[in-house]
Parts: structure tokens; C-alpha cells; sequence
């Protein structure tokens, strides 16, 4: 099907977000069509407003809206407890547990040879600083419970045993090759609590 | 088409669609085509699909529908897995005679069948695998050091080591109604032994792991993993001698047989599943008295579904369905 030179062009652009295919942009698209002018507008600032105002934490790399993000600026967090995740989206499932005060740390990713991503693809190096200079005493690691988080799970105990720091991580009750964004609360909390040292 | 508890025979000429016909209900009650299925041949000249459709007693009945396309094949709807089937068809001859691979693969798809959670199991290993391989060739490839390919040792051992442990369970299941048979069949003592390149002490992390880390160097000359489950090897011995060596066609032909048939009696027993054995032409190559043996084992079964060239006169109690010009393909 051909539509003029503008839809085509939207529905070109909302095809290539992710689980979007060519069906559903258009059906997107026809919907942004048809509601009123102001929403539209709305929906584009708010993408170009996120864009532009978010940026990654200095520290843990999660987003953040300044220098540091919410979790490191929160004084009532602990600081020598810190929780690798592998992606920012993973730290709002960590959260919604409720049984986690202490802070982050988002590595960008998983060790994957097939995909060219080595320790030094990964924010693993600015971990280790963090270990040295915050007294870190313990790092829960919550990578995915699939053989590219167990690899970075791995990999992490490696360089911080030597350093004197308890790597621990949370271990039964995640559906083996899940996501950690689609565990659920109750699954996720009973897994911080059983975590194992690595 | 309708089959009948007990032995039924579906005779026809070459061509005339028998190990189409076995190869549908194997793929409506497994969900998944067997390991020689061709789905071109399956669907008609001019013809974008074809539809299997099934209705099985198990207590109750069960209807089955598949769609096949030129793509691939799905299951109209989800459905329960009461009833099984196993597959005998003449390829699987080179599960003994053939290199280690194909007894992998056999026993790979044993597994699958007998135990929960295999299928998962086997392919996480495969994940490690690939990741590991790639690892070890940028190591070999100069861009990264030897380092990249350690953390990956310990979840090969972890996984493959989980793999060869429910493997050896299956072997000791299959080795059991195996001998069973052979004993029975007059073919002397039946033995499987399942050689992991992991080595005798897979039971021990410690020792093994230094042996995964001793193959590095290896590993990085080759360019891939050289242990684990994916190179090791299961031996079949019948009377004393390596199956795959040591024995003749006919008796090759006749220890496949006995592979199908313990598989099918070990999925009954892991999973009190009901199991159709599909036997396309098993009895061809076999003399007269092999022929008798692997009939009189067929009636040992509810229902069996066998294709044969020729009408067996020389049985009696059979089920004969001719397939002729007009039905089948
Ligand atoms: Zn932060």
C-alpha cells in the first residue's frame, strides 16, 4: 500500500522501534492521524524533551536528569551496597521488590562474544573505581539469568574476590533464560533475599 | 484412514506415500516434523499447505489438527501431549553405523522425549557453546586475551556437566529395555557406554575445570571447543563387539530397531504416556527369523503402525491397509 509522502514517512519511523512491525505502525500512525493536534504535539515533546534531558548517571550510569541520578543522590540509601544490573530498565524491577536500599551500578550489557561485547564494551572498569574510592562492601549481581548474565556474573567474581569485596548473587526463583525487567516482584524479592555468594 | 489396536500394515509399492503417511502422524502427535521430513513432498503440486488432521483414543478422545506449509508447520491449537510416537525409519541404520554425531543426536532426541526440561537444558549448553567458540576464536584472532575465554569454562562445565548427567540417565534407561530385547532376540549381551571427553571425574568441579583450562591452548590452535557433551561419544556393543564397527548391516539394522523400541518403552515408563510406534519398513534386509523376532516384539504393543513393500503373508492378526493409486499420494 502507498500513502502520501508524510505518513509514509511516520510509519517508517514508528516501524523501527523495537516489537513494532509493519501492521502495528501503521496502525500507530493511523491513530496519531486521527487525535487531536495538541496530543500529537505533546507525544513529540515529550520524546525530544527526553532526549534532550536525560543522561546517564556519573556514577552508576543509570539515567538520570543531572549528574547523578535519584538512587545516588537519595542519602538515606546505602552506598556500600551496590546492585550490577545489566540494563537501566532492570533497576525498576529491582525496585518494585521493595527489598533493595542499597545503590546501582548498569554495566550497558552482558559479556556476548557472538555479539563483539567483552568486559571492556561494559562499565566494569568504572565499577572497580567505585569499589576502591565508596567502600563497597558487598555487590549483589543481578544480571540476567541467561548464560550471558551467568558469564558476567562470573567474570565480576573473578575481579572482585581479590579485592576483599562479598560478591554475592540472586539466585533461585528467576525463570532460567528470563529477562529481570519481566520477573515478578514476589519471584525478584524472594531471590534478593536467597542470594548466594559467588 | 483408520487404524486398529495391535499390528496394522500399510502396503504399497514405492512412491506410494507410506513414509508420508508415518511421517504425518508422527509430526500431528509430536508437533514437531521428524528429522528426515521433507515439507515440499508433503504438500500437494499447486498447493500452498497441507492439513493433517487426527483423532486419537486415549480413554478419551483426542482430535489433532496441523497446518504445514512451505515454511514450516504449527499446531492449529495447544494441545496436550497424552499420546506419543516413535519413529523407526530405515535412516536410522547410520545412528549406528554412523560417526558420533548421529548417536548424539538419537540420544539427544531420546532425552527430549524421556525428561522434563531437556530440550532447555540441551540448548543452554548450546548458548554457552557458541559464545565459548566465538570467545576462544577472538582470542586466537588477537583481540582479546586469554582471560575472555575463562569465565566461559565454568558454565561449560556447569551446563555440559548438567547435560552428560541427564544423558547418562537416559543411557542407563535405554541400556536396560535394550538388553531386555536383545536378550530376548537371541542376540547375546546389548551394552551401551556413554564416553564423556570431560573425562571419568565429570563429578568433580575442581579436577575438571583444570582439565577444561588445560585444553586452552588447544582450543585456541583449533579455533573451537574441544570437550563437552557436543564431542563425546556413546558406544554400542552387541556380543562383545562395537556395534558400529564390528557388526554387520543386519544386525546394525536390527540394533536400531531395539533403539526405537527401548525409547518407546522408556517414554512410557518416564512419563505414562501412551506410545505409538511408527515402524516404516523395519522389516526389509532382515532374514526370516529376525523378521518373526521383531514381529512377535510388536505384539507386545497396543497399537503399532508398520509399512512394508510386500503383504507379510507369512503373519497372521495384522491390520492390512493397501495403499493403492487413488489413496496417499
Ligand atoms: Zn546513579
Amino acid at each position: 500500500m502507498l500513502y502520501t509522502p508524510p505518513i509514509a514517512r511516520l510509519v517508517e519511523e514508528l516501524s523501527k522501534l523495537p516489537g513494532v512491525g509493519q501492521k502495528t505502525a501503521q496502525r500507530l500512525a493511523f491513530h496519531l492521524l486521527k487525535i487531536p493536534g495538541e496530543e500529537a504535539r505533546s507525544l513529540a515533546d515529550a520524546i525530544i524533551e527526553a532526549r534532550e534531558r536525560v543522561t546517564f548517571c556519573s556514577r552508576c550510569f543509570n539515567f538520570a536528569q543531572g549528574e547523578l541520578c535519584d538512587y545516588c543522590m537519595d542519602s538515606r540509601r546505602d552506598p556500600t551496597l551496590v546492585c550490577v544490573v545489566e540494563r537501566p530498565q532492570d533497576i525498576v524491577a529491582v525496585e518494585r521488590t521493595g527489598e533493595f536500599r542499597g545503590l546501582y551500578h548498569v554495566l550497558g550489557g552482558a559479556i556476548s562474544p557472538i555479539d563483539g561485547i567483552g568486559p571492556e564494551e561494559l562499565k566494569i572498569r568504572e565499577l572497580l573505581e567505585r569499589v576502591r574510592k565508596d567502600g563497597v562492601r558487598e555487590i549483589i549481581v543481578a544480571t540476567n539469568p541467561r548464560v550471558e548474565g551467568e558469564a558476567t556474573a562470573i567474570y565480576l567474581a573473578d575481579l572482585l574476590k581479590p579485592l576483599g569485596v562479598r560478591a554475592t548473587r540472586i539466585a533461585s526463583g528467576l525463570p532460567v533464560g528470563g529477562d529481570l525487567e519481566y520477573a515478578d516482584e514476589v519471584t525478584l524479592g524472594r531471590a534478593l533475599k536467597g542470594r548466594l555468594d559467588l | 484412514m483408520e487404524m486398529r489396536p495391535g499390528i496394522n500394515v500399510v502396503i504399497g509399492d514405492n512412491g506410494r506415500g507410506k513414509t508420508n503417511l508415518l511421517e504425518a502422524v508422527y509430526l500431528l502427535l509430536q508437533g514437531r516434523p521428524n528429522r528426515t521430513a521433507d515439507f515440499e513432498e508433503l504438500i500437494m503440486h499447486g498447493q500452498n499447505e497441507a492439513v493433517v488432521e487426527g483423532s486419537f483414543d486415549a480413554g478419551r478422545e483426542i482430535k489433532k489438527r496441523m497446518v504445514i506449509t512451505r515454511e514450516g508447520s504449527h499446531r492449529a491449537k495447544r494441545e496436550t501431549r497424552e499420546i506419543q510416537a516413535v519413529l523407526f525409519q530405515p535412516d536410522d541404520i547410520w545412528m549406528v553405523k554412523g560417526p558420533p554425531e548421529t548417536r548424539r543426536k538419537c540420544l539427544d532426541e531420546a532425552s527430549t522425549d524421556v525428561k522434563r526440561g531437556y530440550r532447555e537444558v540441551a540448548r543452554e549448553y548450546q548458548r554457552v557453546l557458541r559464545q565459548r567458540n566465538e570467545a576462544i576464536r577472538s582470542v586466537r584472532r588477537g583481540e582479546r586475551d586469554r582471560g575472555y575465554i575463562k569465565g566461559w569454562n565454568k558454565l561449560l562445565y556447569r551446563h555440559g556437566s548438567e547435560v552428560i548427567g541427564e544423558r547418562l540417565e537416559t543411557v542407563k534407561e535405554m541400556n536396560r529395555e535394550m538388553s531386555d530385547i536383545a536378550e530376548r532376540w537371541g542376540q547375546g549381551r546389548l551394552e551401551l557406554k556413554y564416553y564423556t571427553t570431560m573425562g571419568e571425574d565429570v563429578g568433580d568441579e575442581k579436577k575438571t575445570m583444570e582439565k577444561i583450562a588445560g585444553m586452552e591452548e588447544a582450543e585456541i590452535r583449533r579455533g573451537v571447543s574441544l570437550i563437552g557433551p557436543h564431542r563425546d561419544e556413546l558406544v554400542i556393543r552387541l556380543a562383545g563387539r562395537n556395534a558400529r564397527r564390528e557388526c554387520s548391516q543386519g544386525e546394525q539394522k536390527l540394533v536400531a530397531i531395539m533403539w526405537r523400541l527401548a525409547q518407546a518403552k522408556t517414554i512410557a515408563g518416564n512419563t505414562g504416556r501412551k506410545t505409538l510406534l511408527l515402524m516404516d519398513d523395519c522389516l526389509s534386509e532382515l532374514d526370516e527369523e529376525n523378521r518373526a523376532r521383531v514381529m512377535a516384539e510388536l505384539r507386545r504393543w497396543k497399537q503399532v503402525v508398520v509399512t512394508s513393500t510386500d503383504d507379510l503373508p507369512e503373519f497372521d492378526h495384522l491390520y492390512k491397509v493397501f495403499l493403492g493409486q487413488g489413496e496417499g499420494r
